[in-house]
């Protein structure tokens, strides 16, 4: 409770700090809900979640209940108060009575007493949970999103069940959270239960079979789950409006900070234009009764949105069906959507004060920085579908739609450098030139740079920059209501589009495939029809897309032309063929303007077509479908030569060096496959490129930085690992060690997805020893065709082996090689391949990916058996057993070693807190984990014996490992890794 | 009482109604909330001191919270039950100044005489002493107990060798901006 405390107070103060936790908590709840078991820290977790949302994103609530008298009638639960209470709890309250009792003895006893009996009182217990239950049944909406929306995405649709029943099981109004997409919408919309029964007769209605299917499927268990649980709360609503109620809103929740729905309305919306009209119709005219027969719904729309809707949104729904004429579906939701927020906005405007100003900008940040997440994993997802050729085109697509919506208020907390207090950075752009698909078996994590301007967003209220993004939120800045600031504020809103556009593809089949097969799912219906219903699909979006070109560039009929081409295609080849010829003259014809979206665009649409060719080779005979795949893939790549044309015209002698390294980037077998020293170019160098390139590179403040977006690893662990890594190195800064160790920085943004920070100037082993032995074949260097050794790359790098710089490269790799030492030791980080250990240009080793360590090991099987990897090359790189070097590592070990020791408990602690009820795959071990780790500390030797066994034990066992040999042998047949 | 387990009798309710501050749903909420942290319904004077430990880890809070045990006991049947216990806590969140500080008059006259001695108050402000330990910083005339006791004889406006009654306990301890906002912190918390 103290930390929980602890922890808001944190948050309050940094709003880094606040994300983090965020993502944190989301990602650690995710892991509870898989626990079948009801158990407090589930619950703790969960609040805690709640809480943090509503500072997060809820802006409204909040200012309305301070600005609007009719909140109160409303009957919106300040969720501000409701936390504040003092609950029934006997032991505080005891404490309480006893320190008043002493305050006359001594007024000073509460000074200390007063917190710890404030926050132990706050404490809601089991019995009590009913007291918040409306708040939370707000609150946990965006949760429940998140939470439904990233279990379906992976197809975790038992986890999600679990979650499900917890969930419901917690509140009384909380709806259960459905495992299909169809019905996570409605319960994203924190719809009651009957509401949610209401709303799947109302698919069926509406006759989307694949809903109805799903609807079915489910209704079982959901009435069930209702069963279990009173309706009364709800029951009072009017069952004749419940029905469009539902279909409203399903709709509401589309405000950006709530993207992921949208998908799966996307998805449901588009197979019927005219029956999706009729809905819309529907809703259209069910919307004054909504108004009047709840006010439940404007307070859950609210949360998410920032803009609670009184009675004034309303009357622009009548425009709004204007609009919905001539989109599609999902489209009219977005225009319905937008118009919502902007009298709001007005209204608003007008009560402002500072501090809501903050909260305004705040949320609005917050906002951006999840939704960039949100992007980033979802294009990893998305480019997973995409065959491998295909991918980096497929990425540098996505990225460049999303640059669209850069600049904007996004930073990547704790990976960019340490900001200045109260400052934040800001993503100007995405060099997409520059990304770089990564290979992994199923998962795809890409490199990214990022390029972005530091300390350039604060929260400050006066300040013109946040004045004037205020006025844009609040929508003063134009008030007649043209359809192009809906659009415009739609824009605003974040990369809403983008993310949305970005999941519909990646979630469907995710859903679709890990679900019931009996489920009518698109991929069954023959190539024509398959392809009318994803394209309408798709040109839904290119839809939404293309109306706000429309509206603020000026037109673009290319695109819309290949939308229609694309929609009604009679045959599944011939359309394709025809998108084909539709991309190669629009590469010739397109201007520089637009060219970057248009192509992303193309590059889109081709990718997508990949993706159905790919689920659908059942249907054509398979050498046709390899043609066209082959010839999509070439017009894809020469697409992709056409991004960025003007740069290529600067730099036209680093282009061809360029796509060598990007060649190689794809076409590489090693799990890391970044620029290799030979190839690539030196991050500095690099770096003053993008800057040439960059339209703010002449901005001071300009930066750069690497990452790596991950998604389908739990990043928890490397992200722990990290944690620790660092602790031990702290100990041995401050013991004076003088061992080298990088500080890796993981971000965690959900329980699958993550941005980890990439190590600049450094390459793995694998790849130096790949390029380099490839260089010297070719330079006549190696007739035998050797692998070339670490020594060789040193004594190129680093030139004379008995030169000052050669030297200094050598104390680099012996004070890092020690410190890796026993962190491997100690940690047991398994997998040390050399596609996992990598070498800097300053001559550091350093080890990455801890995906196996404490007590899993890959395979399960003891292959790394040595206490760390030692090889011969290392040795020989330390200058021989004898040598200065390896005399001097082996101090360091020692020193290293004794020191981490007296510190042990520091470790093991960190250990032992997180091996608790933890399904991280290192506790496989459970409690036994940390008392492994405990022994291995060797904690009953003396400091001399502990110097003999650093020496006997460890580096005698290590060195030159015949384990170590055969698991390099064995990465080197199995993989491709070069040992 | 024993009997009356799951629920709180009317007869109760309305008694508590009457000598508390609470509304009947609280008080409702207030005996789950108790039933949930003492099963049995009553609370033992050594389950008072180990909660009193719990927050209080870095000093001896167990003669304190002997003393406010006693203080809450009224019927001396050496255990907390319900009743005393939301009496208690009504006075201490939402009672006046002045019903606080009558409690804590009789809490700090040990032999009920109805009057504190100056060996009463060392021995309050002694275990007060012990029982916060090193965690509150205090300033040099009432670094130890004796010249805290002497301090708060001065506010009293009396002599060592004299004794405080009830009306003159709360009106000197009225007149130190202290203990009166320490005594009001945790109203309307509640």
């Amino acid at each position: 409770m103290a930390l929980e405390e602890l922890i808001k107070n944190l948050c309050q103060k940094d709003a880094h700090y606040s994300l983090l936790t965020f993502w944190h908590l989301q990602a650690v709840l995710h892991e509870l809900g898989t626990d079948s078991t009801l158990n407090v820290s589930f619950r703790i977790c969960q609040r805690m979640l709640n809480e943090l949302q509503y500072h997060l994103f809820n802006f409204s609530t909040n200012q309305h209940t301070i600005t609007s008298p009719q909140s109160a009638s409303r009957g919106v639960v300040a969720p501000h108060e409701a936390m504040k209470q003092f609950h029934e709890n006997v032991p505080p309250s005891l404490v309480l009575f006893s320190s008043v009792m002493a305050s006359v003895a001594l007024p000073q006893v509460n000074m200390y007493v007063e917190p710890l009996v404030k926050t132990q009182g706050k404490q809601v217990k089991s019995l009590v949970f009913e007291v918040v239950k409306n708040l939370k049944k707000d609150l946990t909406k965006n949760l429940t999103l998140k939470n439904t929306m990233s279990n379906a995405l992976l197809g975790r649709s038992k986890a999600n069940k679990e979650f499900v029943e917890l969930d419901s099981s917690d509140f009384d109004d909380e709806i259960p959270q459905p495992r299909s997409k169809s019905l996570s919408l409605t319960s994203a919309s924190t719809i009651n239960r009957d509401r949610a029964l209401q709303y799947s007769r109302k698919s069926e209605d509406l006759e989307f079979s694949a809903i109805e299917r799903y609807a079915e499927e489910r209704l079982g268990s959901l009435n069930r789950t209702i069963s279990t649980h009173s309706l009364r709360s709800h029951s009072r609503s009017n069952p004749g409006l419940t029905r469009k109620y539902a279909t409203v809103s399903a709709i509401y929740p589309e405000h950006p900070g709530n993207t992921e729905v949208t998908t799966a309305m996307d998805n449901e919306a588009t197979p019927d234009d005219g029956l999706g009209r009729a809905s819309i119709d529907d809703l259209v005219s069910s919307m004054p009764n909504l108004h009047v027969s709840s006010s439940r719904l404007s307070t859950s729309s609210t949360v998410d949105v920032g803009y609670d809707s009184p009675t004034g949104s309303f009357s622009s729904s009548a425009r709004n069906s204007r609009d919905y004429r001539f989109s599609s579906d999902a489209d009219s939701i977005y225009d319905h959507d937008a118009p919502l927020d902007s009298p709001n906005a007005g209204y608003n405007q007008v009560n402002l004060t500072a501090p809501q100003k903050i909260k305004m900008l705040k949320s609005n940040y917050f906002k951006c920085e999840t939704q960039f997440a949100i992007a980033l994993q979802s294009i990893s997802i998305k480019l997973s579908k995409v065959p491998k050729d295909a991918r980096l085109s497929a990425l540098k697509a996505e990225l460049a739609i999303m640059n669209k919506d850069l600049p904007s208020e996004v930073d990547i907390p704790l990976l960019l450098p340490k900001s200045k207090k109260g400052k934040m950075h800001r993503i100007v752009r995405i060099p997409v030139n520059e990304v770089a698909v990564l290979n992994s078996a199923e998962r795809v994590p890409y490199l990214l740079l990022v390029e972005y301007l530091s300390d350039d967003i604060d929260f400050s209220p006066d300040s013109k920059e946040n004045l004037r993004l205020l006025s844009e939120l609040t929508g003063v800045a134009s008030t007649e209501m043209t359809k192009k600031e809906t659009n415009y504020k739609f824009d605003l809103g974040s990369m809403a589009p983008p993310v949305l556009k970005r999941s519909v593809t990646p979630s469907k089949p995710a859903v679709l495939g890990d679900l019931d097969k009996a489920v009518p799912t698109v991929d069954e219906t023959d190539l024509g029809d398959f392809s009318v219903v994803k394209l309408s699909n798709l040109s839904g979006n290119e839809k939404v897309k293309k109306d706000r070109f429309v509206s603020s560039v000026s037109d673009v009929p290319v695109l819309s032309d290949t939308r229609k081409e694309g929609s009604p295609g009679s045959s599944g080849s011939e359309h394709i063929r025809n998108s084909e010829l539709e991309f190669q003259s629009h590469y010739n014809v397109d201007d520089l303007g637009d060219a970057d979206t248009d192509l992303a665009t193309q590059m889109r649409i081709a990718a997508v077509m990949l993706t159905q060719l790919d689920s659908t080779t059942g249907h054509l005979p398979p050498d046709q479908s390899t043609a066209i795949k082959a010839r999509i893939i070439n017009s894809m790549r020469s697409l992709q030569n056409g991004f960025g044309i003007r740069d290529l015209e600067d730099i036209h002698a680093e282009a061809g060096e360029r796509k060598l390294s990007n060649d190689l980037k794809v076409a590489g077998v090693g799990p890391s496959s970044q620029a290799t020293y030979y190839l690539g170019e030196d991050w500095n160098t690099r770096k003053e490129r993008i800057r040439r390139e960059s339209i703010y590179g002449h901005l001071e403040n300009w930066e750069l930085c690497s990452i790596i977006a991950k998604t389908g690893d739990d990043l928890t662990q490397e992200a722990f690992a990290s944690q620790l890594i660092q602790a031990m190195s702290t100990v041995w800064y401050t013991h004076n060690v003088n061992v080298w160790v990088k500080r890796m920085r993981i971000l965690v943004t959900s329980s699958s997805t993550g941005i980890v920070e990439t190590i600049t100037n450094a390459v793995s082993i694998h790849s130096i020893k790949r390029a380099l032995t490839q260089y010297m074949i070719d330079n006549n260097e190696n007739q035998l065709g050797k692998i070339a050794t670490l020594s060789d790359h040193f004594s190129r790098t680093f030139g004379d082996p008995e030169g000052v710089k050669y030297k200094r490269a050598q104390d680099n790799f012996t004070s890092s090689l020690a410190a890796y030492s026993i962190i491997c030791y100690l940690l047991q980080i398994k997998d040390r391949h050399n596609g996992n250990i990598m070498l800097d240009s300053e001559g550091h080793i350093i080890h990455i990916d801890f995906g196996f360590l404490l007590s899993n090991s890959p395979g399960s099987v003891g292959f790394e058996a040595a206490p760390f990897k030692l090889t011969s090359e290392y040795v020989d790189l330390l200058g021989g057993t004898e040598g200065h070097h390896f005399k001097r590592f082996k101090q360091l070990m020692k020193d290293g070693f004794r020191s981490i020791r007296k510190n042990a408990e520091q470790i093991l602690g960190m250990v032992e807190l997180m091996q608790k009820d933890s399904n991280l795959a290192c506790f496989q071990a459970g409690e036994n984990t940390s008392v492994q780790l405990r022994q291995r500390f060797q904690l009953h030797l003396t400091d001399p014996e502990c110097d003999q066994f650093v020496e006997n034990v460890l580096i005698g066992k290590s060195i030159n490992s015949i384990y170590t040999r055969l698991y390099d042998q064995f990465q080197l047949l199995t993989q491709g890794i070069y040992s | 009482m024993g009997k009356a387990a799951s629920k709180l009798s009317n007869e109760d309710l309305n008694e508590l109604k009457k000598s508390t501050k609470f509304q009947t749903k609280e008080l409702k909420q207030w005996y789950k909330g108790f039933k949930r942290d003492c099963p049995s319904g009553k609370l033992t004077r050594e389950e008072f001191i180990r909660i009193h430990k719990q927050f209080f880890p870095f000093g001896d809070p167990t003669d304190f919270s002997n003393y406010a045990f006693d203080a809450f006991d009224k019927d001396k049947s050496d255990a907390i039950d319900f009743k005393e216990f939301i009496i208690a806590l009504s006075i201490a969140s939402r009672g006046t100044k002045e019903e606080k500080l009558r409690w804590t008059f009789n809490m700090y006259d040990l032999d009920r005489d109805g009057i504190i001695s100056y060996d009463e108050m060392l021995l309050i402000v002694k275990a007060i002493y012990k029982m916060i330990g090193p965690m509150v910083e205090l300033s040099d005339d009432e670094a130890s107990p004796d010249l805290r006791v002497q301090k708060i004889f001065r506010l009293m406006q009396k002599q060592p060798d004299e004794k405080i009654s009830l009306d003159e306990f709360t009106a000197g301890s009225k007149t130190d901006p202290n203990i009166v906002m320490s005594l009001e912190l945790y109203s309307g918390l509640v």
